[in-house]
């Protein structure tokens, strides 16, 4: 004879096995990235305290329900745009330290920040729950963009936030008027 | 099954799948009876049936984070409880088979005629002939006297065995 109480604990045991492992799998995406950023040695630290919290966050998320795990992907995808904008321009051998560059690295980073902002404005907006999911999916690309962007300095990887922030709010802005 | 009760099934299968936990309880209330059903059908053995339905929805509720909301949430389940139903029909078959040897083993004569000897020395003779023409590596996976623990190794002895059974009816005719 079936205990129905016992099989409900070991059902939810099992689930909760099962998301886990399924929220893990978003690692065989962090850990690449993370393995590019760490080839710089002068940020190599702050690189692996940032894809650890990464790892952290993408995982809690995407286990704990299903806009969770939208927002990693939304987020990631978004983030993914800085993450390889900045990159690209540490490869340039750009200096965003100098008086010279720095406003051009601040805009630079601004705008990519912006564009990941209205990625994750527009794919969330097709979701229930609106606000947790831009948050989550915020949160999750302004570390992700760090990633890229902590080698052009700490003013590019706030310059990136904000433009996400910036991005996500303006183009919500314009979906709610446009409706 | 009716409809209404196939949708009810889906949607505790959908709460679940959103990361509501105390839909666990519910998908259980509703899919266990025709879960169990299935099951008792494809095994066919109605002590087994409540064992591989507990193995299904345990099975079920670990997938689950990986269900595709928009496919019918019962195919789904079912899909998984028919491997764990093929999975149990192979491991009772497998069982069958190391009773049947065991059984043979008993029944073989410890003090054999000369007559039986000359027959078991023949038949020796026409095996060793036999697997002389299988290659080395199947040759090999005989010789292991080992217990073939993964699936793979066990799979390739399985096909040595059909490829030596396909020479002896080739040489000698059917077994």
């Amino acid at each position: 004879m079936v205990n129905f109480e016992q099989l409900t604990v070991r059902g939810l045991r099992a689930y909760e096995v099962g998301r886990l492992r399924t929220a893990s799998r978003v690692a065989l995406v962090l850990v690449p990235a993370t393995l590019v950023c760490l080839l710089e040695a002068r940020t190599r630290e702050s690189c692996a305290c940032l894809a650890v919290l990464l790892l952290g966050l993408t995982v809690w998320l995407r286990w704990r329900d299903r806009t969770g795990f939208d927002a990693v992907t939304t987020g990631l995808l978004a983030g993914s745009i800085p993450l390889v904008a900045g990159l690209v321009l540490s490869r340039l051998d750009l200096r965003c330290g100098s008086l010279d560059t720095a406003p051009l690295c601040t805009a630079f980073s601004v705008l990519v920040g912006a564009a990941a902002g209205v990625v994750i404005a527009v794919r969330e907006a097709r979701r229930q729950g609106r606000f947790v999911g831009v948050a989550a999916a915020a949160s999750v690309s302004v570390l992700a963009a760090s990633l890229g962007c902590l080698r052009l300095g700490i003013a590019s990887v706030l310059s990136v936030a904000i433009g996400i922030a910036v991005g996500a709010a303006a183009a919500a802005i314009a979906q709610c008027r446009c409706r | 099954m009716n409809q209404v009760e196939r949708k009810t099934i889906h949607e505790a299968m959908v709460r679940l799948a959103d990361g509501d936990r105390s839909a666990v309880r519910a998908l259980l209330d509703q899919l266990w009876p025709v879960l169990v059903l299935f099951v008792r059908r494809g095994v066919g053995h109605e002590q087994d049936a409540e064992d591989v339905a507990q193995e299904a929805f345990l099975r079920i509720c670990s997938r689950i984070a990986d269900f595709d909301q928009t496919r019918d949430g019962l195919s789904w389940a079912f899909g998984i409880a028919k491997y764990e139903v093929m999975t149990q029909r192979q491991r009772r078959r497998r069982h069958r088979e190391a009773a049947a040897a065991a059984e043979l083993a008993l029944l073989q004569d410890p003090n054999p005629t000369q007559e039986a000897a000359l027959l078991d020395r023949d038949l020796l003779r026409a095996l060793e002939h036999a697997l002389g023409t299988l290659t080395p590596e199947d040759r090999q996976l005989f010789a292991s006297s080992a217990q073939a623990h993964s699936a793979t190794v066990r799979k390739r002895r399985q096909r040595a065995l059909e490829r030596l059974r396909s020479i002896w009816r080739r040489l000698y005719g059917e077994l």
